[in-house]
C-alpha cells in the first residue's frame, strides 16, 4: 500500500506536488523551531545544573597565614558592575597547598595574580585600564574554563591574595570546600513553562497548516480514492494510502528541518533567549529531543492529515457525502474547558512566589486543541 | 400464476443475482421503485432504458455499492443488501469486477498497477499479483503497455485495462456501466467482444448497463428499466 500511495502522491500532478511541498515546508519549519526550543531548553537546564561555586558558604576565619590549614582558603565573593554588566569577583587566598579551586580552574591563583573569564579578558583588553583594569590588582595568570561559567559572555574574575591581605577585607570567610550543588533558581519553573509555551505555540500552527495543506487538491485525490474503493479497498486501506503523502512530506520535512536547525544552530546559540548566551556545545537537543522530533512530528503530521480528511466518506463512486457535522454539542467545549481549568486553577491556588505549573502545559495544549475542536471548522 | 421471483430459493432456480422490490431514492428523488430482476449464473444481461431511468442505480444496488432503501438484493444465496460495508467491500474485491465508462482506473498508476490493484488490496503477494496482471494484459493484447500509466492510454486501451482488472480476480459477476459510452463504434464493438468473450471463458456473469442497442445485442437477454422499475424483469432470452 505504501508504494502505491507514494506513487499516487508523487505522480498526481502539480497540485499534489505543491501539497507535498507545503507539508514538507511546514514540517521543516516546525522541526527547526522545535529543535531550537529544545536546544535552548537543554542549554538552560544544563546551565542550571552547573556546580554553583558562587553559592559556597564559609565560616569564620580561624587562620591568616599560609600553611595553617592545608585544605582551606580565605574567600571573598562579591559582584561588581561595568556598563550595566555584572562582574562576578572572587578574591581568594590559599591557606595551604590543597586549597580547593573552583571548577574550571586547576588551582587558585597566587597572591598578585588573577584568573579571568574569556569575556572579561576580552573586555579588559578593549577598555581603558583606568575604567576597569585598575579594579583588579595583579597580573593575569590563567583563563577560566567553561565549568566556571554559565555562558561565554559571563564576566568572572578570581583574584589571588595573601591570607593576611584578604583577612583584612570585610565579608571574608574561611572555606574548606567549594559548593558542588547547583544554584537554587526560584524562577526555573517559570522558564521551563515559558519553553513549553513557546514549543506548543510555535508548533501548533504548523500542525494546523499541515491539516490545511492535506486538503489541497482534495477533489482529484478523492476521485482516485473512489477508484480504489471500487475495487475493494477498505476504509482502513484508504486511510493508509491517504496518509502516505502526509507521511512522506513529514519525513522529508523532518530531515530538512534537522538540516535547517543544524544550519541555524550557531545563530540560536548566539541568541540570548533567557537573557544569557549559553556555550554552543550546550545548545543542542538531547538524543531524546532529536528522537521526539524525528518520530513525533511525522506521527502528528499524519494524524493531522487524517483528521483533516475525516469528513470525506469516500464511496466507490466518489465522495458520496461529506459527513454532516453533528449539531454543536456541549462535548465540543470539553477540551477547552478542561484546558482552562488545568491552566488556571493550579496557578490561582498556588502562591505567587511559587506558582504551580505542573498541569499548565497540558492545559495549554488542551486549550489549543479545544479552540480547533470547538471552533467552526 | 406464481412468477420465478416468488417461487423460493434463487440458487435452486439457478439464479446468481437477484433484486426483489428494490426502492432507492436520492433525497426526494426516487431512482428505483419496486425494481426486481434476476440474473442466472453465467448469463450476460443487458439493462437498457432511457437516461435517468434508474438503470445505473439498479446496477449499483446489485453490486452492493448502494444499499436499497427497501427491498432485497440476493447474491449467491445470501442477502447482499444487509451486509456491512466491510463484507460488501470484500465482495467487490473478490467476487465482482467493474468496467465503467469513466473513472474506474487510477491514471497516475501504470496499467500493471491498475490490473494488480484488487489482488494487492486482497493481500495477494506482490509478485503473484503482477504476474497475473501481466497474463491478463497479454490476453487483452496490452502486454507491451504494462508500464504505461493509464492516463496516457487511448480510450479503447484504457477500457481493455479495465476489463483485465475486472477479470483478474476471477469474479463471479462483472458489472459494466456504459462500457463503450466514450468509444467510437468500432472500438466499442471490440471492447464488448472482449468483455463478453473473456467473461464467458471465465464463467463470469455479466450485467451491462447500456442504451446502445449494439451493445445490448451482445447479451443473452435484456431488461428495460423505466421510471425506476424493470418493466420486463423476466424477459425471455433473445433469439439466437
Amino acid at each position: 500500500m505504501f508504494g502505491l500511495g507514494l506513487r499516487l502522491a508523487l505522480r498526481s500532478g502539480r497540485e499534489a506536488l505543491i501539497r507535498l511541498a507545503l507539508i514538507a515546508a511546514a514540517v521543516m519549519v516546525g522541526v527547526a523551531v522545535l529543535l531550537s526550543v529544545l536546544s535552548e531548553f537543554h542549554a538552560f537546564s544544563a546551565a542550571g545544573k552547573r556546580q554553583c561555586w558562587e553559592c559556597t558558604v564559609g565560616s569564620s576565619i580561624t587562620a591568616t597565614r599560609y600553611g595553617a590549614d592545608p585544605t582551606a582558603e580565605l574567600w571573598n565573593y562579591s559582584e561588581d558592575y561595568y556598563q550595566g554588566r555584572t562582574i562576578k569577583r572572587l578574591d581568594v587566598a590559599a591557606l595551604g597547598p590543597q586549597a580547593p579551586a573552583i571548577p574550571g580552574l586547576a588551582e587558585i591563583p597566587g597572591a598578585g595574580r588573577y584568573a579571568v573569564s574569556p569575556a572579561l579578558a576580552s573586555l579588559l583588553g578593549s577598555v581603558p585600564r583606568d575604567e576597569l583594569g585598575d579594579r583588579f590588582p595583579g597580573a593575569r595568570a590563567a583563563v577560566l574554563g567553561d565549568a566556571a561559567l554559565t555562558g561565554p559572555d559571563e564576566l568572572v574574575i578570581v583574584i589571588g591574595h595573601s591570607p593576611a591581605q584578604l583577612a583584612a577585607l570585610p565579608a571574608t570567610v574561611q572555606v574548606n570546600a567549594v559548593s558542588t550543588t547547583p544554584e537554587i533558581n526560584s524562577v526555573k519553573s517559570v522558564y521551563q513553562f515559558g519553553f513549553s509555551i513557546a514549543a506548543i505555540a510555535l508548533v501548533f500552527p504548523v500542525v494546523i497548516l499541515i491539516g490545511t495543506a492535506t486538503r489541497l487538491a482534495a477533489a482529484r485525490r478523492e476521485e482516485r480514492f473512489a477508484a480504489f474503493r471500487l475495487v475493494g479497498a477498505t476504509p482502513r486501506q484508504m486511510s493508509a494510502i491517504a496518509s502516505v503523502d502526509a507521511l512522506a512530506g513529514a519525513v522529508a520535512g523532518t530531515l530538512a528541518g534537522v538540516g535547517l536547525f543544524l544550519l541555524l544552530r550557531s545563530t540560536v546559540a548566539d541568541t540570548a533567549v533567557t537573557g544569557t548566551r549559553y556555550f554552543p556545545a550546550l545548545v543542542t537537543p538531547t538524543a531524546t529531543g532529536y528522537l521526539a522530533a524525528l518520530v513525533a512530528v511525522p506521527a502528528v503530521s499524519t494524524l493531522a492529515a487524517l483528521w483533516s480528511l475525516r469528513r470525506a466518506r469516500i464511496s466507490p463512486l466518489g465522495v458520496s457525502r461529506k459527513v454532516t457535522p453533528p449539531p454543536p454539542s456541549v462535548l465540543r467545549i470539553v477540551p477547552l474547558t478542561l484546558g482552562l481549568v488545568l491552566f488556571v486553577v493550579p496557578l490561582a491556588l498556588s502562591s505567587s512566589s511559587n506558582p504551580d505549573f505542573k498541569f499548565a502545559d497540558l492545559g495549554l495544549l488542551l486549550i489549543m486543541v479545544g479552540l480547533v475542536v470547538g471552533g467552526p471548522c | 400464476m406464481k412468477n420465478a421471483v416468488e417461487s423460493g430459493d434463487p440458487v435452486a432456480r439457478g439464479v446468481l443475482l437477484e433484486a426483489r422490490g428494490v426502492y432507492r431514492s436520492f433525497g426526494q428523488t426516487p431512482a428505483l421503485q419496486d425494481a426486481s430482476v434476476e440474473i442466472a449464473a453465467g448469463e450476460v444481461l443487458a439493462v437498457m432504458g432511457p437516461s435517468g431511468s434508474g438503470k445505473s442505480t439498479l446496477l449499483h444496488c446489485l453490486a452492493g455499492i448502494f444499499t436499497p432503501d427497501s427491498g432485497e438484493v440476493h447474491f449467491d444465496g445470501a442477502r447482499l443488501d444487509s451486509l456491512g460495508d466491510a463484507e460488501r467491500t470484500r465482495l467487490r474485491r473478490s467476487a465482482f469486477g467493474f468496467v465503467f465508462q469513466f473513472g474506474q482506473l487510477v491514471p497516475e498508476l501504470t496499467s500493471a498497477d491498475n490490473v494488480a490493484l484488487p489482488l494487492l488490496l486482497g493481500r495477494t503477494g506482490r509478485k503473484e499479483a503482477y504476474q497475473r496482471a501481466a497474463q491478463w494484459l497479454d490476453r487483452l493484447e496490452l502486454g507491451d503497455l504494462g508500464a504505461r500509466r493509464t492516463g496516457e492510454l487511448s480510450g479503447g486501451q484504457a477500457q481493455r485495462v479495465a476489463i483485465a482488472r475486472a477479470l483478474v480476480t476471477r469474479p463471479k459477476v462483472v458489472f459494466a456501466d456504459e462500457p463503450t459510452g466514450a468509444l467510437d463504434s468500432l472500438t466499442g464493438e471490440k471492447v464488448m467482444e472482449l468483455l463478453v468473450g473473456l467473461s464467458r471463458q471465465e464463467g463470469a456473469t455479466v450485467v451491462v448497463v447500456t442504451h446502445d442497442a449494439r451493445v445490448a445485442a451482445c447479451a443473452d437477454r435484456e431488461v428495460i428499466v423505466r421510471d425506476g422499475k424493470v418493466v420486463n424483469p423476466y424477459a425471455a432470452k433473445a433469439a439466437a
